[in-house]
């Protein structure tokens, strides 16, 4: 059946009538509007401009930072609260640290520090270290800023003050390794989790535990490999025989301050006791006692250790604690893989409950440390090496960052960022824990479209989402109000992401609001293991809730919007589909179209359900479209077409455009575009739906799509126009001439099909360089060559002077502009020039939206939105959102347990601190930031009682602070009590919803049912019409039919 | 420091993998031959667990290292890393699942295509004290074996029958081939280099 119409191409009857004679009789539908109309709203930007080089986070405040290698940095915090601090330099700044609520402090690659204010959202000083900076420390609660230079000299920068403070602490590896003359920088610097007045600085060849109290060196630790020991898994073996010093690369406190582990340049892992100095145990990521001689010489990780291959070095390792922060966990990225084969994987050492040190032995905690309660691998997949992560700590901001992480930030070398939950270890996407900047670019974005949507059932289909579920990571700042905008005309911005993703969004609100966001996860229909699931193309059939993807590997999926039959929320689903990895090889006998509708995850009970997988193995796929009435057709790199009637679902068409053309010269076609229309060509004396592509080479290819009996319909080449545009037809649309409403196929129409209508057709076809508007019967009305390229082009509908909507075509070029053009004559309203220069390579994923929004992609990362029937209004003309609440009392720091004050531990108070530091002589404050973070800090006196109701010099014994923890085993000591921080104030004041979804709650998804009347089409038509379509029609569609264009 | 005795709690270690269909009790194996616990809860390993038992053959301390993992060494970035120096490697199926017998082909293409030549393999048959639900029969998974050339055994990690047999078998399997070999195994890429040029050490600790 497929290949039935091999007959000749019927003669073409164009006629070649001038442009300028027929346009005169042409009705303008873009009457009423004038230059004047046209002016550039620029309203928002989402996304990063360039890499992610830096990344805090700061639970007290609920704020996270961003910084890029083009010196912008981006603070988010609630919905869409986000502020970009822009820095002349373009300097890329590596370092971002919160620092007592209010400020932030960013480092760039100069050495250069920057205090920025989160208050007024202005730069408070810069200051240049005197020296290369070698590492940072700073503490969320403290003003000091410690700056590790390579000279083996660490300065103090007083964040509060914006000066140097007098205070220097020498090399001290001087002191302990007299005889290691060469220098060394400082390579890390760690306050004690629990007393400020301690610092643990790591050297080239040794670690020191630092009093500021005493100014003296109170341990050191140097790792030491007897002759024989294997050591770690990038020591070189030829010298076996000796003793050697593998070199520090870092050093970590255990949470509680009592235990050390340094990590090594040989990957050695070694823990040591902070108090004496005893080496506790030495380890790799899989093996143990490796500072012990060994009659083997084994390779610990089963690594033939020829001289030449090396592992990956160990990047970074977190000391992460529970709630409870006796219950920890050692984070360590690299280190397991061939240093060609890159960082992909994290290693946890989970080490539960730290048995108390009092009664602990030397020999017990060497066995703890060697033997994890659990010991595990987590990759992360994707091509893209691991640079850096950063564990989320939500608890407080203590230890380092690390109390209580539920996700970590991890970060790749291609600039993509991802969120791992922890300690499970999968990559969450979920769009709406995350910033919507954020979550907007990741995944990253592979194509985008927008389709208008019938309201009602637009709302009702959001609405399907269960809501509350997930609360998002951000909770601080506070959106500024924006300007009321009208949101008559309701649209569907759809992104497809890489690895599978599609989310769509209601592009009307002006904002990307990713409360109401529509996700597909592909990845739990295919399984995660199919091959490259970016997806390329989108075509969502707004009528019948059908949603066409395809995806880089040539596969396309076809699915429904619906109810899940299988709907369990407690089943797991990722049993279900690891269980059948492998869709199609065992299979093929299925042929092209697969039935997947058994692969719905258990957990969607409402949402977009898979029906079928298109497998055609003809190469990449060029063109995709879902009509409204059921019908699909895919394009193919090798020019192969496959119709589809989704009534079936079955194959009703496939052939090879080159074939069907055969008649002609002989040019190799392929679809660059498809759309479906009711319409009547060729004065035939009836409308049909017709099935227009659009060529490679500018060609337009007429289909009709007719009823052949039994419910059965046949796919019927009519004709071609030659040469309709000068290169790829990237777009269709057909619009009634009298009326200007699109006739892009839609049920309504198709049933008046049988009355004998003849419903009449502008077809505008675009390219990148030309477009062109024909009338149906081929008759040939305008054409314009554009001077610059252009990306992507759409219909608008804009309010006229006489209240009533025209309709214009807008087009955004790589000359970073928006020309908007009038219809049919194509005649230039206006040009707009964007204020940012967009990247040619992406600028074909810009969408134009019916309302006179335009989504620009700037850059694969970062996109803007304008409305081209503006006021003229800059992004300056907004308020920028509040970032700084100044209710949110700090949490008091922790502090040493009874044990250690008892040995004599001194604890130095914050004035004492300050004194040491500063001076006597200590600048006064310049800033009302001083104020306003004293007012929040733990050290004021006000804030004391509320916030523990005891000084922070004595260990409080309180209880019950246990329980929530996830640590299983409550530790009833007294001696590691630890005070959960509290806070002054609710911490709801500033951080619950300002702005509530209120239509959307309203409205739910049972819409009230249709009468099935109306007249038909053929009887063919009616009868045959699925029993699933009329489903679709009847809980989805209702009021569709009523809405012209979605309105 | 310390008054530890300076010495090596092993003569030899040795990485053992679990390969096999989700759900066939990978984890449920290695939580019972590590720590003798059965938990029948299915959780979905995430990643690659690592765990380690010490077990004496032939008055030889051998370390196993045993990674365990959900499917995902199928992932090009990891498969290697996962696979490099696996000296033994057991394919589990469910005998109560008829499907998961029938990947082990699969598995077995896979393991050859990643580890290396001389990784010794084992078949194993799990969830066996299940017998009212048995799909795949002991005489179908013999022939299996033999076609493949390795051993099988049918074990289950609930009643705890034979599953310390499974590690046992498999390590002195690997350590007859150290012997043989004269402790080649694992030489050329990403093998484990155990005691080459000291397999004469080996026996003194």
């Amino acid at each position: 059946m497929s290949k039935m119409f091999k007959n000749k191409p019927n003669l073409k009857n164009v006629t070649n009538v001038t442009n300028s004679l027929k346009t005169v009789r042409e009705r303008d539908l873009s009457t009423g509007l004038s230059m004047r109309n046209f002016k550039l709203d620029d309203l928002t930007r989402y996304g990063i401009a360039g890499s992610i080089m830096g990344m805090a986070y700061e639970p007290v405040q609920s704020l996270m930072a961003l910084s890029t290698d083009k010196g912008h940095i981006h603070v988010y915090g609630q919905q869409r609260v986000e502020v970009v601090f822009e820095l002349k330099t373009t300097l890329p700044i590596i370092t971002l640290k919160f620092i007592k609520g209010i400020y932030l402090v960013a480092i760039d690659t100069k050495n250069t520090i920057l205090i920025f204010s989160l208050s007024s959202k202005k730069l408070l000083a810069s200051y240049t270290a005197p020296g290369m900076i070698s590492s940072i420390e700073s503490d969320y609660s403290l003003d000091y800023l410690l700056i590790g230079l390579v000279s083996g000299v660490i300065v103090i920068y007083d964040v509060d003050r914006c000066a140097l403070a007098p205070f220097k602490i020498d090399n001290l590896q001087k002191i302990i390794i007299p005889e290691e003359r060469t220098a060394t920088p400082v390579l890390s610097i760690k306050w004690h989790p629990r007393d400020f007045g301690t610092l643990l600085i790591t050297y080239n060849y040794c670690c020191a535990v630092y009093s500021f109290t005493t100014g003296e060196i109170k341990t050191s630790f140097r790792y030491e490999l007897p002759p024989g020991a294997p050591g770690g898994d990038n020591l070189p073996k030829d010298d076996i025989d000796l003793y050697r010093y593998p070199p520090m690369v870092n050093a970590l406190w255990h949470p509680n301050g009592l235990n050390v582990v340094t990590i090594h340049e040989d990957n050695s892992i070694v823990f040591w006791d902070a108090n004496d100095g005893t080496l506790l145990q030495a380890r790799t990521l899989f093996d143990t006692d490796v500072n012990i001689p060994s009659t083997y010489p084994i390779h610990n990780n089963g690594n033939s250790k020829d001289d030449n291959k090396f592992l990956t070095p160990i990047i970074k390792a977190s000391w992460i604690c529970e709630e409870n922060p006796e219950y920890t966990s050692l984070l360590i990225c690299g280190g397991d893989s061939n240093e060609e084969e890159g960082i992909h994987t994290f290693t946890m050492l989970d080490f539960g409950v730290t048995p108390k040190y009092s009664i602990t032995s030397y020999e017990k905690m060497s066995r703890f440390y060697a033997a994890p309660k659990q010991h595990k691998v987590i990759p992360i997949h994707a091509t893209a090496n691991i640079i850096d992560f950063l564990p989320l700590g939500q608890s407080s901001p203590y230890f380092n960052g690390n109390h209580n992480p539920s996700f970590i930030l991890v970060l790749l070398d291609d600039g993509d960022l991802k969120f791992m939950n922890y300690p499970t270890g999968n990559i969450n996407f979920k769009s709406e824990i995350f910033p919507p900047s954020i979550s907007w670019i990741n995944p990253k974005i592979t194509c985008s479209t927008a389709t208008p949507v019938p309201r009602a059932q637009w709302l009702g289909m959001l609405n399907s989402k269960e809501k509350g579920k997930v609360p998002t990571l951000l909770k601080g700042g506070l959106p500024t109000k924006r300007p009321p905008r009208s949101h008559d005309l309701r649209s569907a911005l759809i992104t497809g992401h890489q690895n599978g993703y599609i989310r769509m969004r209601d592009a009307s609100l002006g904002e990307l609001d990713d409360s109401s966001v529509l996700e597909i996860d592909l990845s739990s229909v295919l399984g995660s293991n199919s091959s490259n699931m970016d997806i390329t193309q989108v075509s969502f059939a707004a009528e019948t809730a059908e949603l066409l993807c395809s995806l880089a590997n040539g596969d396309a999926l076809l699915f429904k919007f619906g109810l899940n039959k299988n709907y369990n929320p407690r089943m797991s689903d990722l049993n279900k589909r690891l269980q059948d990895l492998s869709i199609g090889n065992s299979r093929n006998s299925e042929g092209i179209l697969i039935n997947i509708a058994d692969r719905v995850p258990y957990y969607i009970r409402e949402g977009f359900l898979p029906v079928s997988l298109i497998r055609a193995n003809q190469k990449s796929i060029t063109a995709i479209k879902n009509s409204n009435v059921g019908f699909v057709c895919v394009g193919y790199e090798t020019g192969e077409i496959i119709v589809i009637d989704r009534r079936g679902p079955a194959i009703i068409f496939q052939d090879n455009l080159s074939n069907i053309m055969s008649k002609k010269k002989s040019s190799f076609y392929k679809a660059t575009s498809i759309e479906f229309l009711i319409a009547e060509i060729n004065e035939d004396g009836y409308s049909s739906i017709v099935m227009t592509i659009g060529t490679n080479i500018g060609d337009l290819m007429f289909f009709k799509i007719l009823p052949y009996g039994n419910g059965r319909f046949t796919v019927n080449f009519v004709d071609a126009l030659d040469g309709v545009n000068s290169d790829s037809i990237k777009e269709i649309i057909g619009l009634d001439p009298i009326s200007g409403n699109p006739t892009t196929a839609r049920m309504q129409d198709m049933q008046k099909l049988s009355t004998g209508v003849i419903i009449q057709s502008l077809i505008i076809t675009r390219s990148s360089k030309d477009m062109r508007v024909i009338k149906s019967n081929k008759t040939k009305l305008s054409y314009k060559v554009f001077n610059s390229v252009v990306g992507t082009g759409g219909i608008s509908m804009i309010y006229n002077e006489q209240k009533k909507y025209s309709t214009v075509y807008s087009v955004v070029t790589n000359s970073n502009e928006i020309k908007v053009l009038s219809i049919p004559s194509l005649a230039e309203f206006n040009t707009l020039v964007l204020p940012y220069s967009i990247n040619p390579q992406y600028s074909y994923q810009s969408v134009v939206l019916p309302s006179g929004d335009v989504v620009v992609r700037i850059d694969q990362t970062e996109a803007g939105l304008v409305n081209i029937a503006g006021k003229g209004l800059k992004q300056s003309s907004f308020d920028s959102d509040i970032l700084f609440n100044d209710q949110m009392v700090i949490p008091q720091r922790p502090t040493i347990n009874t044990l250690q004050y008892f040995r004599g531990t001194k604890l130095i108070t914050y004035d004492d601190f300050i004194t040491l530091i500063s001076g006597p002589n200590r600048p006064l404050t310049k800033n009302p930031e001083s104020r306003l973070s004293y007012n929040l800090s733990p050290y004021n006196p006000v804030n004391m009682p509320s916030l523990t109701g005891s000084s922070p010099r004595t260990p409080t014994l309180g209880g019950g602070f246990f329980s929530k923890g996830k640590g299983k085993d409550n530790d009833d000591d007294d001696e590691f009590k630890y005070d959960k921080p509290v806070r002054k104030y609710n911490s709801n004041i500033l951080h619950s919803p300002v702005t509530v979804k209120h239509v959307m709650r309203s409205i739910t998804n049972g819409i009230e049912s249709i009468d099935e009347g109306g007249n038909d089409y053929a009887s063919e038509f009616k009868d045959n019409m699925n029993q699933s379509m009329t489903d679709t029609r009847n809980s989805v569609l209702s009021s569709v039919f009523k809405a012209k264009f979605g309105f | 420091m310390a008054a530890r005795a300076p010495s090596r709690s092993y003569d030899m270690i040795m990485k053992l993998l679990l390969v096999g269909d989700s759900g066939v009790g990978k984890s449920c194996l290695l939580l019972r031959f590590v720590e003798d616990k059965f938990n029948p809860s299915f959780i979905t390993t995430i990643g690659i667990d690592f765990k380690i038992r010490t077990i004496e053959i032939n008055g030889k301390k051998i370390k196993l290292q045993v990674w365990d993992t959900a499917g995902q060494e199928r992932f090009r970035t990891i498969t290697t890393a996962y696979y490099r120096g696996a000296m033994g490697i057991i394919l589990v199926y469910d005998v109560t699942d008829e499907r998961s017998f029938h990947s082990i082909k699969n598995w077995y293409q896979t393991v050859n295509q990643h580890a290396n030549d001389d990784a010794q393999l084992i078949l194993v048959g799990n969830k066996c004290d299940d017998q009212d639900s048995r799909q795949v029969s002991k005489e179908e998974a013999e022939a299996l074996a033999e076609e493949l050339h390795i051993p099988f055994i049918e074990a289950s990690a609930k009643s705890n029958e034979n599953v310390d047999a499974i590690f046992f078998k498999l390590a002195r399997l690997i350590e007859e081939k150290i012997g043989s070999t004269g402790g080649a195994i694992g030489d050329g890429s990403g093998g484990i280099n155990v005691g080459s040029g000291n397999s004469s050490k080996s026996s003194c600790c």
